[in-house]
């Protein structure tokens, strides 16, 4: 019998961690402080490069809008890997899947936990960006919806990734949930174009979606023109590794009940 | 007896070369507390996380509410609840809150309401707007066993429910595990190193040990499998001639500054007070232990070992 899905359970979820993400100062570190430090450094170093005369005036949107539209990367990714660690931290992850909750239902809450989330810190940092240096991240317009989503996927499929590594290898793989996204930054030209890479890098560079977001986004505030091939190619680079990642999460998961690591986790 | 709730068929589980759940097969009728005894390592929480769904067997089959647990996870869950002395709640989290979030998994109506009513069962209403990680151990334990009954469950698997609560809190506990099942008719599988909780609580055990079941009866059936009783002696006169008199007669006996303690079938009791009497051993204080579930574990896991 296919098991149902219960938007009940996946409130229940959400209700769990909104009650306790107040409370949480790394939580809250993470969501704000963190994006706010990046994004005063680096809107400084902006402003002193644009005291040189050779500098383009664009130079400042492309960092700030960098690091904002960065953040949804690696703050999806990290949502959801953390809202399951907390569970294993907390030792409830014995209480919570001894209940009907099924895990799509979980890793549901936690995709919907991380936009609820990402959205307030994004409001934050568009706020900030604007008070500390008049950049508009809505200067980028409507393309930067379907651009931010393709980011939310990528978090995604990290996310889907290194939750199934944590399942199949336990602890000592937890470290992954802070640093394995950004194995992909140096290659998904976020501050430079895909231009500048050496070659090989650029072979990699061709497919990881991030590349063609922030490709996009350059040709956008550049040249305002949207470029739509960009956008399908990472949309279908993400759906491939969505399902990809996903497919490999629900086996690990499968076989962490065999191995019996899922009790190990309490 | 009322119909089948949990029906365990050829159950193994097999970690690499180990087996940890060796053919393991039994059933729980509505309304039973059953024990599930037995050393570390003998396969007990392996065997409850099958049951659970945390673990999959490599072969055999769990029924449970005459439904096959794997194709009916949900179904069975929601009539299904769990209480470890292993697990924590989260430490950010109001004991409330952690309730009427169980409350809510559950799809309970009027879940907060419901929440109260467990905060009061298990005298946790002082504790309602305490953080779960502020809790004292033996309130944590209160607080599992709150979330366990929260859904008005049909069966419950308890692991250690008692371990580190205070007699009193325990007491209350068992007594709350009794009305369960007499009100409710809910049905309770329950592990537990306390020897004494288990002869109170459980109908049946079932005694396993290295991933098989080795023995299954009452209480009382497994604790009378030992034949032996121990007569406790205060020797005022006559240590000597007893320790020769147990010699001679190959009685088993322990000697601890003036008290002996002496194995002895039941039926022999009076020929060993008549041959001590006999022999002119003296003794101001008499007690007779007759053979407990305790002396049951113990015999058999040294048997085993």
């Amino acid at each position: 019998m296919k098991a149902k899905f219960s938007p009940k359970r996946v409130w229940a979820i959400l209700v769990r961690h909104l009650f306790s993400w107040p409370r949480d100062l790394e939580s809250l570190a993470e969501s704000f402080w963190w994006p706010s430090f990046d994004l005063f450094i680096w809107g400084l170093v902006t402003v002193y490069l644009q005291m040189s005369e050779n500098t383009p005036s664009i130079f400042i949107s492309f960092f700030l809008g960098a690091i904002v539209l960065w953040m949804f990367v690696y703050r999806s990714q990290q949502e959801m890997s953390f809202t399951f660690l907390k569970e294993v931290w907390d030792r409830n992850i014995l209480n919570i899947f001894t209940t009907p909750l099924t895990v799509w239902e979980f890793l549901s809450a936690s995709m919907i936990l991380g936009i609820t989330k990402l959205t307030i810190s994004a409001l934050w940092m568009t706020f900030l960006a604007y008070i500390l240096f008049q950049f508009n991240v809505f200067t980028l317009g409507f393309w930067f919806i379907p651009f931010l989503l393709n980011l939310l996927l990528v978090g995604w499929s990290a996310g889907f990734l290194i939750n199934g590594l944590i399942v199949q290898y336990g602890w000592r793989v937890q470290s992954f949930a802070w640093t394995l996204i950004l194995v992909i930054q140096p290659f998904s030209a976020v501050f430079y174009p895909v231009s500048v890479m050496p070659g090989w890098m650029q072979g990699v560079a061709a497919v990881i979606p991030t590349s063609y977001v922030f490709e996009g986004m350059r040709a956008v505030l550049v040249e305002g023109r949207f470029e739509v091939n960009n956008l399908l190619f990472a949309t279908g680079l993400n759906l491939i590794y969505i399902s990809l990642s996903a497919l490999y999460f629900a086996r690990s998961f499968r076989r962490a009940k065999e191995t019996g690591m899922i009790v190990k986790f309490s | 007896m009322g119909k089948t709730i949990l029906l365990v068929k050829n159950l193994v589980k097999r970690f690499g070369k180990v087996k940890a759940v060796n053919n393991v097969s039994f059933s729980v009728k509505e309304g039973e507390i059953v024990g599930v005894l037995g050393p570390n390592g003998a396969g007990k929480t392996t065997t409850l996380s099958m049951i659970l769904g945390n673990i999959t067997p490599s072969s055999g089959s769990i029924q449970v509410f005459d439904m096959d647990f794997e194709k009916h996870r949900e179904e069975v869950l929601q009539k299904m609840n769990y209480s470890s002395a292993y697990v924590r709640a989260p430490w950010r989290l109001k004991v409330w809150e952690h309730l009427f979030v169980f409350a809510l998994l559950y799809q309970i109506d009027k879940p907060r309401k419901r929440v109260d009513q467990m905060l009061k069962v298990f005298k946790l209403e002082k504790y309602n707007n305490t953080f779960c990680g502020d809790l004292s151990a033996g309130n944590m334990a209160r607080l599992n066993l709150s979330k366990a009954f929260i859904n008005e469950p049909k069966f419950v698997l308890l692991d250690e429910p008692t371990s580190s609560l205070d007699p009193d809190i325990a007491d209350r506990v068992r007594n709350f595990i009794k009305e369960s099942r007499d009100k409710f008719k809910t049905t309770i599988l329950i592990t537990s190193h306390n020897m004494a909780e288990i002869e109170e609580l459980c109908d049946r055990v079932i005694f396993m040990n290295r991933g098989k079941i080795i023995a299954r009866d009452t209480p009382e059936g497994l604790a009378k499998k030992i034949k032996k009783t121990k007569v406790r002696l205060m020797i005022s006169d006559g240590r000597k001639r007893t320790i020769s008199y147990c010699k001679r007669n190959n009685l088993p006996i322990h000697v601890n500054d003036r008290y002996v303690s002496i194995e002895v079938g039941e039926s022999e009791i009076a020929y060993l007070l008549n041959g001590l009497a006999a022999a002119g051993v003296e003794y101001s204080e008499i007690s007779i232990d007759k053979p407990s579930l305790e002396d049951f574990f113990i015999e058999e896991v040294r048997n085993e070992s």
